[in-house]
């Protein structure tokens, strides 16, 4: 398999709350994402799907298991070289724009902090075009490089915060719910532009949501969590059309249709397990490709 | 013929800002019938949550009510009671009205309730507020009655808890306990489950639908999600830029759409049967509502837009007799233009799963 960009294998994440007790955030979550593919994360708010994104651009120490990215292990002690790659060739968009840009910096300066730092190859005109160009790329013109966060527009911000990551020609770009808190009309422009960027650069993206129309919408791949464990595992048609996992299931039938009269009559499912219950079960491959979780 | 609780009558709200005046409402008219849920639909800064709040009562310091008329029916301490909401003095709407007659729900279930104060506790002041004269049996008796309505089981151990020991689901049913207390005749929802999951969603939209039925309670409900308002709402306006330009029955609205924003917002929510490799977008950003606007407010993001669009104003055209929009397109002498085909095509297929 050397064309996975990223190769996630038994990832654990564990905070210690008291000294007797532990959350287990993440437990035991192995996935691939293939190199210019989206992968989406869905699950519920708690289920640990940005501690995964987190953990694999090393904002946490991963208690236990292997991150690999370009063939290198990118969990544990990191070298220099390592580090180094990790930083430029993995990027991350973050949920609110707002506060995921500096307010005191203008947006030329919060788009080069990147290049300032793993790019100093580059002259001071060089590292602008480069500024210049990706502002194109997200739909903006050359006068936003001289505005302040607080003068735009929460669609505009984020994609500031697209151009930020996209400036470092990323092999990886994790998506951290990096739609959620923008309107409907421009969540789909933001969607748009993410799946133009991919486009034209190959680059990969690690899609975390919620929102499962537009998970589906994006992604290649996608993997189910809850309450920490990946429960399911497959391309978006399996999932979406052969949904194994009861959870899937019950997630599926909630998502609120823009149809009155089949929404109306619609009845919640109920669906309850603990932790306790995926505990003991591992991973089982039921088609090719789809994997659920379950009892060995 | 059900009577009406609740008619605005050209409502206009502005607020003062280091900017200048942003007109948020601009000429709101809308009626709310007894045991019915009308949704308010809108991108932010529409001027949904703007328009509610003189409703509740609520105004900021630097909230300027420029026009309108809120008539309120109720029953009151002496028979049946109608009120201006603009007009009536402070005390009266704080003692009959804010909080006993109308209550809210918000999106944040924990930003309502008091982190510092248990469950139980939570909910007796608030019976307390609108019935005072109870004993503390009957309060206890009231308050797990409460807890037992909104459908949490272990009543007990809730009434013992704080605010954080329960997920957003839990706060999300003792927020909308609380505000039943006071049993109101109409509820306003802003946003109340946009922060949850999709699966708790359902459950509380459900909750609320049933509390809803067996009260004869008069609901508003405001959000942008879609799915959501097909899923609660007996009528819908759709607003942009502080006016209802498209107002019907939830089959009108998404089985016939006739507003070209309306059209934009259907289609900008990705349907899980559309294999679109782009999703329509609308483009642009919503007008400026500090300066003013000329025309229809929708026109320079609007593909549709005629000549007139740009200069005057567009009257709300009746589709049927309870189907109305502001579009010029329903003008007899503009030209025929239907709506984008991805969404024709959505519509077919949602009528057909309808009536197969």
């Amino acid at each position: 398999m050397t064309d996975n960009i990223l190769e996630v294998h038994h990832l654990k994440q564990y905070f210690p709350v008291s000294r007797q007790e532990v959350v287990k955030a993440i437990d035991d979550v192995s996935f691939n994402i293939e190199k210019g593919e989206t992968f989406g994360l869905v699950g519920e708010s708690g289920s640990g799907k940005t501690t995964i994104g987190r953990a694999i651009i090393r904002l946490h120490d991963p208690t236990e298991g292997k991150v690999i990215f370009q063939g290198e292990t990118i969990s544990g002690k990191l070298n220099k070289k390592n580090q180094e790659m990790l930083r430029s060739d993995m990027q991350m968009i973050f949920q609110d724009p707002m506060s995921s840009l500096n307010p005191r910096k203008k947006i030329s300066d919060i788009i080069k902090v990147g290049l300032d730092i793993h790019r100093r190859d580059l002259r001071e005109p060089e590292k602008m075009k480069l500024v210049y160009e990706v502002l194109r790329t997200v739909g903006l013109d050359e006068s936003f490089a001289v505005r302040y966060p607080k003068e735009l527009s929460g669609g505009q911000r984020q994609r500031i915060g697209i151009a930020r990551a996209v400036v470092m020609n990323p092999q990886l770009i994790i998506a951290d719910e990096a739609i959620s808190a923008l309107d409907v009309s421009v969540q789909a422009q933001v969607v748009n532009l993410l799946k133009q960027i991919q486009k034209d650069t190959g680059s990969a993206l690690l899609f975390i949501a919620h929102d499962l129309a537009m998970v589906r919408h994006i992604s290649d791949h996608i993997g189910v969590i809850h309450l920490g464990h990946l429960i399911e595992l497959g391309t978006t048609e399996q999932i979406f059309e052969n949904p194994y996992h009861s959870y899937t299931k019950s997630l599926l039938e909630s998502i609120p249709v823009a149809n009155p009269v089949t929404e109306r009559g619609k009845q919640p499912t109920t669906y309850s397990a603990t932790k306790a219950d995926y505990e003991n079960q591992s991973m089982v491959e039921v088609e090719a490709g789809h994997w659920v979780l379950t009892e060995k | 013929m059900k009577e009406t609780i609740l008619k605005v009558k050209n409502l206009a709200v502005s607020y003062t800002t280091y900017r200048g005046k942003v007109r948020s409402v601009r000429g709101l008219s809308f009626k709310l019938k007894k045991g019915e849920t009308l949704a308010l639909v809108g991108e932010s800064g529409c001027g949904k949550s703007a328009s509610v709040k003189p409703i509740m009562g609520e105004h900021e310091a630097n909230q300027v009510i420029e026009s309108g008329e809120i008539t309120f029916t109720y029953d009151g301490p002496q028979g049946e009671e109608t009120v201006d909401l603009l007009k009536i003095d402070d005390e009266k709407m704080q003692q009959e009205i804010k909080g006993k007659q109308i209550a809210m729900i918000f999106q944040d279930p924990m930003t309502s309730l008091d982190p510092t104060m248990k469950i139980g506790k939570q909910i007796a002041e608030a019976i307390k507020t609108s019935s005072s004269d109870l004993s503390s049996e009957e309060l206890t008796d009231k308050v797990r009655e409460l807890i037992d309505m909104v459908g949490i089981g272990h009543i007990d151990t809730v009434m013992n808890q704080y605010p954080h020991q329960l997920s957003g689901g839990m706060r999300q049913r003792i927020v909308i306990a609380i505000a039943l207390s006071s049993d109101p005749s109409l509820l306003i929802c802003d946003e109340p489950t946009t922060a949850l999951d999709v699966t708790i969603q359902a459950r509380i939209l459900n909750l609320i639908k049933k509390l809803q039925r067996e009260r004869g309670l008069s609901v508003i409900f405001i959000t942008h999600n879609l799915g959501v308002v097909a899923n609660v709402a007996d009528r819908v306006n759709v607003m942009y830029a502080g006016k209802i330009i498209e107002t019907g029955s939830s089959e009108d609205i998404f089985f016939d759409p006739r507003h070209p924003y309306t059209w934009g917002l259907l289609s900008a929510v990705p349907d899980v049967h559309d294999n679109e490799e782009k999703l329509p977008t609308i483009n642009g950003t919503i007008p400026d509502l500090t300066k003013e606007i000329v025309g229809d407010a929708f026109a320079p993001r609007n593909p549709y837009a005629l000549e007139i669009d740009f200069k005057e104003e567009p009257p709300m055209f009746s589709v049927n007799e309870h189907h109305e929009a502001a579009t010029w397109l329903l003008d007899e002498r503009a030209p025929k233009i239907e709506m984008p085909e991805l969404l024709q095509q959505r519509i077919m297929r949602m009528r057909g799963e309808v009536y197969d």
